[in-house]
């Protein structure tokens, strides 16, 4: 179908679906919503009086089905236009309809019911800019990771269910000063986090109080060396030179052997 | 470069100097600014940075400028001596805040990639025009008037733990704030009362909302005070007692500078 975006009246029309159906719990909950639900959604997205096509967008899939959030971020970030301009987060009209053309893979189903998880508005739709809140946008972090980082740190991020506000985004992303600054960093995160044969983060790789952990490497240790050292110059080898032994386990056993 | 073996319980343990924001050692400001892009224009003096900061001249090193935002960062590379020059930054959305840190590298085979100084992370002020080292004072300070405080002068409540509010006694107000007394009576007991709030109700300061009351607070102590409380140089006690002593710290600072005419705001009012 032709890439479009939500107009002014679509993101009210949106925001509104999402809004009724939220008030119908506590702000902590998530609302259940079924397939009438989507079929509002559906209707606006598709009503030409509230979407306007993008400038510069060709054609997107609204039947793919992402494998995960990464695969969902390196989608997007080929179909969409390179114009920065129109695909950054203040542009809520197109990020509210790619969160409403694919809504149905950005709601967890219940295992049971068959009902979807509905949460808060700025999940999918892009609200002013807030340090602590933009990152929650689900297509659009997918979409930025993978454009503004690559393949390696989006895959660190990513690789979570399309639906899923990833814990490594809540706990590591805010650190973005002292972590994701530093490619080298990164590229020993990767290494050492993500298991290569499944893609995923490895168990305990968050724990608050696990020696070594991602977390720690993120809220301590590299808040501590960057303000004795210039990141973002040294490589990967370079950062492991600096780590004390907590993460010896969490390294490849190649490296510093 | 030294292999670090073990956890080191301090945070600068390579003996980093400090820059200060100064505009005579640098100025960064906003030229424009597109939906892509963002046009800087920074200023530098090499010699003044190394002297200021105490930074042996001989050794080899780098002037880096980073940019930071939205978890991406940006490098200008600063040559050697002083300058003035613009930087076009790409790629860079028009509602990220941009983040700066100069640095001083070591550039010595030993050292490499050491730093011999930095200043903390600062930002811009919001807008077109120049921002001296990103000394943001504009315009915080906003009471409100109220007719029910009774008896009282003025008020803090906290909507929330990073949104202080202050009220002010409207007839107080009307009659007083013209005269010396009114600043002098007033604001370190009101500065008192904010910054003591925010230390108290946000145990990590590192996590208050970007704009939000608290961080102007927060950005007045740390850029005009030189407080630094956020950031590579903060070395923010955790327990309430210390926080209380470095409140009093900061209230004989902002008591003791000289504000208008050379004078600090007692010798403005005796």
């Amino acid at each position: 179908m032709e890439l479009r975006q939500f107009n002014g009246q679509g993101i009210k029309a949106f925001r509104a679906l999402i809004d009724a159906e939220r008030e119908k719990v506590e702000p902590r909950k998530p609302a259940l919503v079924a397939e009438p639900f989507f079929l509002e959604v559906d209707a606006i997205a598709n009503d030409p009086e509230m979407t306007i096509p993008v400038p510069g967008g060709e054609e997107i899939d609204p039947k793919i089905q992402f494998k995960d959030r990464f695969h969902m971020g390196d989608y997007l970030s080929q179909v969409l236009p390179s114009d920065l301009s129109v695909v950054q987060h203040s542009n809520a009209g197109l990020w509210a309809w790619v969160s409403a053309i694919y809504l149905r893979q950005l709601l967890e189903r219940q295992k049971k019911g068959g009902r979807s998880k509905l949460w808060s508005a700025y999940r999918y739709i892009p609200g002013e800019y807030q340090k602590f809140r933009y990152y929650r946008h689900l297509a659009f972090m997918s979409f930025w990771l993978r454009r503004a980082f690559g393949e390696e740190v989006a895959k660190f991020f990513l690789s979570r269910p399309a639906h899923a506000h990833s814990d490594a985004m809540e706990q590591l992303y805010t650190q973005d000063r002292d972590f994701l600054a530093s490619k080298g960093l990164m590229k020993a995160a990767v290494e050492m986090y993500i298991d290569p044969t499944t893609g995923t983060m490895k168990r305990n790789a968050l724990g608050k109080a696990t020696p070594g952990s991602a977390r720690r490497l993120a809220t301590k240790i590299a808040k501590q060396l960057q303000m004795n050292y210039d990141l973002q110059s040294m490589d990967k080898n370079e950062i492991y030179a600096l780590l004390p032994p907590e993460f010896d386990d969490w390294r490849p056993s190649t490296i510093g052997a | 470069m030294a292999v670090r073996t073990t956890f080191v319980d301090k945070w600068n343990y390579t003996n980093r100097k400090r820059i200060k924001q100064k505009p005579e050692l640098f100025i960064v400001e906003q030229v424009s600014r597109t939906p892509n892009t963002v046009n800087l224009r920074v200023q530098w003096d090499q010699a003044e940075i190394l002297k200021e900061s105490r930074v042996d001249p001989s050794i080899k090193r780098l002037l880096v400028l980073d940019v930071l935002f939205l978890g991406n960062t940006q490098r200008l590379e600063l040559p050697e001596g002083g300058a003035a020059e613009e930087f076009v930054i790409e790629e860079c959305p028009d509602n990220a805040i941009l983040e700066f840190r100069l640095k001083l590298v070591s550039n010595e085979e030993e050292t490499r990639g050491v730093l011999l100084a930095a200043t903390s992370p600062f930002k811009l002020k919001t807008g077109l025009g120049p921002n001296e080292g990103s000394f943001v004072t504009s315009g915080f300070f906003h009471p409100e008037l109220s007719d029910s405080l009774g008896s009282r002068i003025w008020a803090v409540t906290w909507p929330a733990p990073d949104a202080p509010v202050i009220s002010l006694n409207r007839s107080y107000f009307e009659k007083s704030k013209d005269k010396p007394y009114f600043a002098a009576h007033l604001f370190p007991e009101i500065l008192r009362a904010v910054i003591g709030g925010i230390l108290l109700r946000n145990d990590d300061l590192e996590v208050i909302e970007e704009q939000s009351a608290a961080d102007e607070w927060l950005n007045f102590v740390e850029q005009i005070l030189e407080f630094p409380l956020r950031g590579d140089d903060a070395e923010l006690e955790a327990g309430n007692e210390e926080r209380l002593e470095l409140v009093e710290k900061i209230v004989s600072a902002f008591a003791d500078r000289k504000w208008r005419n050379g004078n600090t705001l007692l010798e403005e009012l005796i």
